[in-house]
């Protein structure tokens, strides 16, 4: 079945990628691709210690993976085939390497345009996206 | 009626622009607007008196031309077509015209025939993910 991806990270614009994503399937006959992708791990000082940055990047990892399920009923209502992946990466270029699948139709994002600030530039994962991707890319408000 | 806008401008990602936009048209049921922007013509009329006039009217032409082009992909699939040929900032105008609750959805070529066509991504389509508040598809 050809897909849409969905960039979700959990955040309201997300989410509003996700419902929009999942209209768009309904009414094309797709189905929809969660992907939420975990950025590495950033530690500012050398000294921490390997088992430190592995229980910080399980953590991570454990955050996505209840986030991911939030959407569901949601997305339930739409009777759309919904699936969820976890990635680790740079969101935007994860994204951009799982929109080249041959199953992927689409790639939906979020984002942000709540208040004043965070509307004077466009996401800086959609606005990277947009230069990456190699499939059209669905930009939600 | 509700209104799927697709930006055409003759570029290759504006054919495959269009191509979704058709399908997506059919998928909602809903009809196509086939839009087009000039960028207005800044001659004093001290330089050549109509000079102004003429280009315009260049740019009109064209502007029907590729219209005509895209039409019948249309028009093959059932989809009904407006066709919408309007003066101004590409981006701006089309945002303008998405602001309409009838309009669902806004779908462009990521590249245009711009100043920079090299460009990865044009400003048009840039501007328009950035600025539209409904959903915009952009389309490599």
């Amino acid at each position: 079945m050809q897909m849409i991806l969905v960039g979700f990270d959990g955040s309201e614009p997300s989410l509003r990628a996700a419902k929009q994503a999942a209209d768009v399937a309904k009414k094309m006959g797709l189905g929809v691709r969660l992907a939420c992708v975990v950025p590495p791990v950033w530690l500012p000082t050398a000294d921490i210690t390997g088992s430190l940055y592995d229980q910080l990047r399980e953590s991570q990892l454990e955050r996505a993976r209840t986030l991911l399920k939030e959407p569901l009923p949601a997305l339930k209502d739409f009777g759309v085939p919904v699936e969820t992946v976890l990635t680790e990466g740079p969101p935007a270029d994860e994204l951009a390497r799982m929109a080249e699948s041959p199953d992927v139709e689409m790639v939906a994002v979020g984002t942000a345009s709540g208040h004043a600030i965070a509307r004077v530039f466009l996401g800086s994962v959609a606005y990277r996206l947009l230069h990456l991707a190699k499939k059209p890319v669905l930009v939600v408000h | 009626m509700r209104r799927i806008l697709v930006g055409v401008d003759g570029s290759e990602s504006c054919d495959r622009a269009v191509d979704l936009a058709v399908r997506i048209a059919q998928a909602y049921g809903v009809e196509l607007a086939l839009f087009h922007v000039s960028w207005p013509v800044f001659v004093s009329k001290a330089v050549q008196p109509g000079l102004a006039a003429e280009l315009e009217e260049a740019a009109a032409r064209r502007a029907d031309a590729l219209l005509a082009k895209y039409r019948p992909r249309a028009d093959n699939q059932g989809v009904r077509v407006i066709n919408v040929g309007v003066f101004g900032s590409p981006s701006q105008r089309l945002a303008e015209a998405a602001e309409s609750e009838d309009v669902l959805m806004v779908v462009v070529g990521s590249r245009g025939r711009g100043a920079v066509a090299s460009a990865l991504l044009g400003s048009t389509s840039r501007q328009l993910a950035h600025d539209c508040r409904k959903p915009v598809i952009v389309v490599p």
